[in-house]
């Protein structure tokens, strides 16, 4: 379905159905055809040529007058709205320079988005606080939740406080974990080293058959006999 | 004593000696027990192989030490030496596990992991070629009874018994 166009003359465009059945009641059809006809196109032209019917002429003056008034109307309800925003502006920016100090203090608490859909709200001190707690890995752990949000509409309502779901022990921290481990064993797997699984039961083995303190102990015996 | 014996011997007196490490050792990681140094080790190795129980059924003892802190209602922990003379002396262990059966220096098929201990292995490869095993003989304890002997045989001739 195509939209209507707005602010033209087609949508203004209303006549007078008893002036026009006065007009066009005695008309055969053929006549009435071409009435139709030539009154469209000038309804088309703007009503210009010499031999437009007068009825048809003052019709569409009264929509063109009509659609005028509406574009005016508008015009100004934009300009009132334009204006109205620039106030508020210059208002705001007066609140600012007033409580400029007051300001620099609230800054500290007021969330900002991060992300790279920018859904997760943190404030300055609840990021320093993740930082440490993830070191580099901050903005893995923020784009997983971001990803979360974005994907489940609820979420966003869902979760009050989005550092709270950052913390160590959410699952967001085990993710990140997880994803940790997985690269490190990667890694390993990269560097043709032993899997942890495997280095510590290679480990425990060694430390159990060591015979060191046996063979020296057999040695000793050896000797005094 | 021919060579064989005497390399049995040997043998079967280190295989004792490592599974005695191998079971403290094991006995200490399983129950986070206090790591021991060289010295202490050997020390202890020592003392668990002065308790009279065959090789084959220390396992057995290190596990009824364990039975016995758990009848006696204490926290699961590492077993001392302590806790296993005294299973030897009064718990029914003590009566299967002497050293009176034949290849009861050997630990059984199933313990697989002491199977795989330098020692056992060497003397694996002498009972392989051999068509009658060969048991191996306590040297100290023969020369220990033999000195006894000739003590009391001394101590009778010198009173005029």
């Amino acid at each position: 379905m195509m939209a209507r166009p707005k602010n033209t003359i087609a949508n203004e465009i209303i006549f007078d159905v008893r002036a026009l059945w006065e007009r066009i009641k005695d008309m055969d059809s053929e006549t009435l055809g071409k009435y139709i006809r030539k009154a469209f196109n000038d309804m088309q032209n703007g009503c210009v040529a010499e031999d437009t019917d007068e009825f048809i002429k003052e019709q569409y003056n009264r929509s063109f007058a009509e659609m005028v008034r509406k574009q005016n109307k508008q015009a100004r309800k934009y300009k009132n709205r334009i204006a109205r925003k620039q106030g508020e502006e210059t208002a705001n920016s007066k609140k600012q320079e007033i409580t400029n100090n007051a300001i620099v203090l609230t800054n500290v608490d007021e969330r900002k988005p991060y992300g790279t859909c920018q859904h997760v709200m943190l404030t300055a001190e609840e990021g320093r606080h993740l930082r440490e707690v993830y070191g580099p890995n901050l903005e893995t752990a923020i784009d997983i939740l971001d990803a979360y949000i974005e994907n489940n509409g609820k979420a966003a309502k869902k979760y009050k406080n989005h550092a709270a779901v950052l913390r160590k022990g959410n699952w967001v921290w085990h993710k990140v974990q997880d994803m940790i481990l997985q690269q490190a064993r990667l890694d390993r797997a990269q560097c043709g080293m032993k899997s942890f699984k495997q280095a510590d039961r290679d480990e425990r083995t060694r430390f159990f058959m060591d015979t060191s303190v046996v063979d020296r102990m057999i040695d000793n015996e050896s000797k005094a006999i | 004593m021919n060579q064989k014996q005497s390399k049995i011997n040997t043998l079967a007196r280190a295989l004792r000696l490592q599974v005695i490490s191998y079971l403290v050792k094991e006995d200490i990681f399983k129950y986070r027990g206090e790591n021991l140094n060289d010295a202490d080790m050997s020390m202890t190795i020592e003392l668990i192989d002065r308790i009279p129980c065959c090789t084959r059924k220390l396992r057995d003892l290190f596990k009824d030490a364990h039975r016995m802190h758990e009848d006696k209602g204490m926290m699961p922990h590492a077993v001392t030496i302590g806790d296993l003379e005294w299973c030897m002396e009064y718990r029914s262990i003590g009566y299967a596990c002497e050293q009176r059966i034949a290849h009861s220096w050997l630990p059984y098929k199933e313990d697989e992991p002491l199977r795989k201990l330098p020692a056992f292995i060497e003397l694996e490869k002498i009972y392989r070629h051999e068509h009658k095993a060969i048991a191996p003989i306590n040297q100290k304890a023969i020369i220990n009874e033999a000195q006894a002997i000739i003590n009391q045989v001394a101590g009778n001739l010198t009173s005029g018994v």
